[in-house]
């Protein structure tokens, strides 16, 4: 019997592998709804994207060959979820987030910096707001960015640096990283 | 303040809460497992099938195309006329003229007109089919007169019609100017401003009919006929099909 992070899984046919994979996948949840959320800025959307990534993960777990793997593996199934759900039907219903001329009015700095923020990473492409969102969203680290994006730690450092001048073109890279 | 802060303050702000999410994902993924495990199942159990009738339709697809392209060809090359051969037109050629040959005094058996079937040329038609042919003007000029006729094959016509005609009284011939002509040149001649060969035979070639005249399977093929100055405008035509043979006698003025 295969396993996975301490948990049986190999035998997926059986009501224990069910519960075992509940398990599993329990703590996954939360950090793939921020993903998606943030990649979709639609909370419903959100959730129906994390509910079909877990039934994608349960069919394909018995072929993740490093358990210490799983969390960057769960959040890859996710954001090809996203990258589809933007694709697909979706598109048109998916809320982006914000109209591009904001004209609502508020004492609140903090609350228009954050919409503008949330504008910018909309205007994003997939993958260049995929590496933004797990590095400085769900805090990830960049090797963990890497392997969920599926690119050489490299290239993903590079296109989160390409990243944040898009985001934040009179900031220094450096500064905005830290 | 840093760049992952505003991150979370900007997405946290509008984040709904999470309270309850993954257990309600979890069920929600234990309650449908059984379900997809079934399609799952299923799917893996016609992939192989399914994989298998995708190769063969395409194979069929393939195949389709390329015999049915050879029967289309194959069809069209059955349905399309063939070119008249050499031997129906000698065949009919070589029918001997039935005309009568008639002497002096005798009346000219002069042919009554003919109603068509379906309306068709309502001022009538010399013949009874399956070739008819309809009256025209004349022009006269220094060497005889010319009608513009008209033929009128029905469907029973498929092939070939040969007219050929004389004068019954003196023999001479009729000729033919124009598309239809064939057969021995009698001569030249000038009409409608052109030079023109008279030839002594007229072929309509069912086939290959003129396309804008066509009705209900009958077909109108206009053309020129002449007799020389000295004929007693008495005509007989002969009309030959692989089938029938139809003799018609007209009256005509003749330009002396």
């Amino acid at each position: 019997m295969e396993q996975v992070a301490g948990i049986d899984v190999l035998d997926m046919s059986g009501a224990a592998s069910e519960h075992d994979f509940g398990d599993l996948l329990r703590p996954l949840i939360e950090p793939g709804f921020r993903l998606a959320f943030a990649m979709l800025h639609d909370p419903q959307a959100a959730e129906d994207v994390v509910q079909d990534a877990s039934f994608t993960a349960w069919r394909k777990l018995a072929r993740l060959d490093d358990p210490s793997r799983l969390r960057a593996w769960f959040l890859g199934v996710v954001a090809n979820k996203c990258r589809n759900a933007r694709r697909g039907r979706w598109r048109a219903a998916v809320n982006i987030g914000l109209p591009d001329e904001l004209t609502v009015v508020s004492n609140e700095e903090r609350s228009l910096q954050g919409a503008d923020l949330r504008r910018a990473v909309a205007r994003l492409n997939h993958d260049d707001r995929l590496v933004v969102v797990l590095y400085f969203y769900l805090d990830m680290p960049l090797d963990e960015v890497a392997a969920v994006v599926g690119t050489s730690v490299a290239a993903t450092r590079a296109r989160l640096y390409r990243s944040v001048r898009r985001l934040r073109p009179d900031v220094a890279v450096q500064e905005a990283l830290k | 303040m840093s760049l992952r802060t505003d991150f979370h303050a900007a997405f946290d702000e509008v984040a709904p809460s999470t309270f309850g999410m993954p257990e309600r994902v979890v069920r929600t993924v234990a309650a449908e497992l059984p379900d997809r495990r079934r399609k799952d199942r299923w799917f893996v159990r016609l992939r192989a099938p399914l994989s298998l009738v995708a190769v063969l339709l395409l194979f069929s697809i393939a195949v389709g195309a390329l015999v049915g392209g050879r029967v289309v060809r194959d069809w069209s090359a059955f349905t399309r006329p063939a070119p008249a051969g050499p031997s129906e037109l000698a065949q009919l050629e070589t029918r001997p003229l039935l005309l009568p040959a008639l002497k002096a005094g005798q009346d000219c058996p002069e042919t009554p007109l003919n109603a068509l079937p379906g309306g068709l040329f309502p001022s009538g038609l010399y013949g009874h089919g399956p070739v008819y042919v309809a009256g025209g003007s004349s022009v006269s000029d220094a060497w005889g007169t010319y009608w513009y006729l008209g033929a009128v094959t029905t469907a029973k016509v498929t092939g070939l019609v040969v007219v050929r005609g004389r004068d019954l009284y003196t023999g001479q011939p009729v000729v033919f100017v124009g598309k239809w002509a064939s057969g021995p040149v009698a001569g030249t001649d000038v009409v409608d401003g052109k030079s023109a060969e008279q030839h002594t035979e007229l072929v309509l070639d069912r086939r290959h009919p003129p396309l804008n005249t066509i009705q209900a399977g009958t077909v109108t093929w206009g053309f020129t006929a002449g007799l020389a100055i000295g004929s007693s405008g008495c005509i007989g035509w002969q009309i030959d099909t692989t089938g029938s043979t139809t003799e018609i006698i007209v009256t005509r003025s003749i330009s002396r």
